[in-house]
């Protein structure tokens, strides 16, 4: 294996560690590497005498994980504390909810519903036509086209309420998440 | 041999290795492997898990043909957990050798 085989492939088992982490510890064995250029070995020599990459990069992680989940406790105890808002971001999130968030909600939430009873209105015209368009007599090849035609547009509008509904619901979660957190972690 | 058995005695080498003056990664790997049937790359997590302990501390050091090597300095808080953990070796070896010799007679 060469230098850089080795070290791609070392990259690659650590990527669960942070980057600088992983910049430090290729740095690390990258500098070993030249060490033994230096003592006359070769690429291949040197990579088989540090061992199999996997394990190595095992051993980085289990090294890692106390202190990383201290780390982790530490930071959630630490939360906690800067938690009460301040009138500032009470205010700001008022303000911001009243004249922004409720209106575009409701604003959005009306047009979502018209989308919806479009669409239903659509798939129950377009059944409608297409079951009744027998008893036309002279209408039968308009009354069937007209069938269609809603039908089609009731298939097109299912796209449409499908992403209009979706979006809507991501857009509130979205809305409501940065509300709480500008709440909890101020402006 | 058992290679849990060996990690647990490496962070004892590695520290008395480093007790005996400042050492850069690859010739602790290099003195280390030369007695004991292991993998080189061994060393590098032992030696980033203790500095990051704070028992180990780096500095750069140039070296005559190559790229500047990452020196490792014993600190005084590693000292200690050297003692610590060469009192407990050698009441370790201690008991199983009396063990060992007693299996035999």
């Amino acid at each position: 294996m060469t230098k850089k085989e080795y070290l791609d492939r070392l990259a690659k088992e650590l990527g669960t560690l942070s980057y600088n982490d992983v910049q430090d510890i290729l740095s690390d064995i990258d500098g070993h590497f030249a060490n033994g250029i230096q003592a006359g070995k070769t690429e291949d020599e040197i990579a088989s005498a540090l061992g199999d990459p996997s394990d190595l990069a095992k051993d980085y992680k289990d090294g890692m994980t106390f202190p990383m989940i201290l780390k982790k406790m530490e930071k959630k105890e630490q939360k906690p504390k800067a938690h009460e808002p301040t009138s500032q971001t009470v205010m700001f999130v008022v303000l911001i909810t009243v004249f922004i968030g409720i209106p575009s909600f409701v604003t959005l939430f009306a047009i979502v519903l018209g989308i919806i009873l479009a669409e239903i209105a659509a798939a129950v015209g377009a059944v409608a036509l297409l079951c009744t368009c027998w008893s036309y007599g002279a209408f039968l090849a308009s009354g069937l086209l007209a069938g269609l035609a809603l039908l089609f547009f009731a298939i097109f509008g299912y796209a449409v309420t499908y992403f209009s509904v979706k979006y809507f619901v991501l857009g509130t979660k979205w809305y409501i998440s940065s509300m709480k957190h500008v709440w909890h972690n101020g402006i | 041999m058992n290679s849990q058995f060996k990690k647990g005695v490496l962070d004892l080498l590695v520290l008395t290795i480093l007790d005996r003056g400042d050492s850069y990664g690859y010739d602790v790997a290099d003195t280390l492997s030369g007695k004991i049937q292991m993998s080189e790359g061994t060393v590098y997590p032992i030696l980033r898990k203790l500095a990051s302990e704070g028992q180990l501390e780096t500095y750069l050091k140039e070296s005559q043909d190559g790229p500047p090597r990452k020196y490792y300095h014993l600190t005084d808080g590693g000292r200690e957990k050297l003692s610590e953990y060469r009192k407990e070796w050698d009441e370790f070896s201690e008991a199983v050798r009396a063990i060992l010799e007693d299996e035999k007679k």
